[in-house]
């Protein structure tokens, strides 16, 4: 039962590659339009500047038919997403990486707030950024926060095989095995599960 | 009475197969037994295992049909990217069989290092018009059996 949360988008070749994959869902940014066996749901990637921007955004989308996932730029925003029931995840990027403290990670753990993750950020990130990355990783699962991993993929040649994720994610970030595992089955399925989506 | 000679000899020549048969297996048991003793002996003792060698039977998922060359150059360069020259020495990935027609292909890795070989195939492979996907099929012990696998998809 593999999940991509982070799909950019999910043309008829994606979701065909997908499905041989193995992946059982996936959250798109466009095209949320299923088929080939696959699940499919529609994903927001809110970046807001501020608080008022964020609560503006969340009070335009719809309940239960799109994954919505905040990728927070200062402080106030992060601890308002992780307590927001609107919000699914909180996307920790190269960006945004020093609003992910302590506290933050409390506040998500006591919220029962996920952590996403994007491989295409990993593939991307230079020693230093993977240094702060893999601190912060780390820190999150220490604290018990389901870290879930999307591909980013906005091509279907960019889909990884969930195997290679699996090992990716171990050898570079440290992740136990179950963990990273965990981050690609069970974490975002129970994201995709309470929306209302497409199945092909 | 001849009759009788007979039956006996073949339930004797057939009990001594079986009490053959039944020795090479305990043997075979026996001995994967006393080599895991072994190997978790000099684990303890801190000496370095023994590198065996693992063959990763692959597909490639492309729009275009790339060389042996680049998928070579592909997985090395994105070994020296993430896990460093040290690495990619005592992995020495080696892909030691590629079927273009078919599209699969064999690389072979040091036993120690097959989850690196393997994590490197999330790396997209992009050159020019040619977009590829490399999917893991089967990690296997001898290259016989990795080429029987390629054989049967075939």
């Amino acid at each position: 039962m593999f999940t991509d949360l982070n799909v950019k988008d999910c043309s008829s070749e994606l979701l065909e590659k997908a499905a041989a994959l193995g992946y059982s869902a996936l959250a798109c940014w466009e095209n949320p339009d299923g088929g080939g066996g696959v699940r499919v749901v529609g994903k927001k990637v809110l970046s807001p500047r501020s608080l008022e921007e964020l609560k503006q955004a969340l009070a335009k989308i719809p309940v239960g038919k799109t994954v919505v996932s905040v990728s927070p730029r200062d402080t106030a925003t992060a601890r308002w997403s992780a307590h927001d029931g609107r919000v699914d995840t909180i996307v920790m990027t190269l960006e945004n990486i020093d609003v992910f403290d302590k506290k933050q990670f409390s506040t998500m753990k006591y919220y029962g707030k996920p952590l996403e993750i994007w491989l295409s950020d990993l593939r991307r990130a230079g020693s230093v950024h993977l240094a702060r990355y893999y601190r912060r990783v780390n820190l999150a699962l220490r604290m018990k926060i389901p870290v879930v991993t999307g591909s980013g993929a906005s091509d279907w040649s960019q889909l990884p095989h969930p195997r290679a994720a699996v090992y990716f994610l171990t050898l570079l970030l440290d992740f136990p095995e179950k963990e990273a595992l965990l981050s690609l089955t069970s974490h975002p399925y129970s994201v995709v599960a309470g929306k209302v989506g497409s199945s092909g | 009475m001849a009759d009788q000679l007979v039956a006996i000899l073949m339930v004797l020549v057939a009990a001594q197969a079986t009490v053959l048969a039944a020795t090479v297996y305990f043997l075979r048991k026996v001995r994967r037994v006393l080599r895991v003793w072994k190997t978790l002996v000099e684990k303890e003792r801190g000496k370095p295992s023994k590198p065996r060698k693992r063959y990763v039977v692959f597909t490639l998922a492309c729009s275009g049909n790339p060389s042996r060359e680049v998928i070579e150059k592909h997985v090395e360069n994105a070994f020296t990217t993430y896990y460093g020259k040290a690495v990619l020495a005592k992995a020495s990935p080696q892909l030691i069989f590629m079927d273009e027609a078919v599209r699969k292909g064999v690389y072979r890795v040091s036993h120690l290092y097959v989850k690196h070989l393997i994590s490197l195939f999330t790396i997209p492979l992009e050159t020019g018009e040619c977009k590829c996907l490399i999917i893991p099929l089967k990690t296997t012990g001898t290259l016989k059996k990795a080429l029987k696998i390629i054989e049967r998809e075939r």
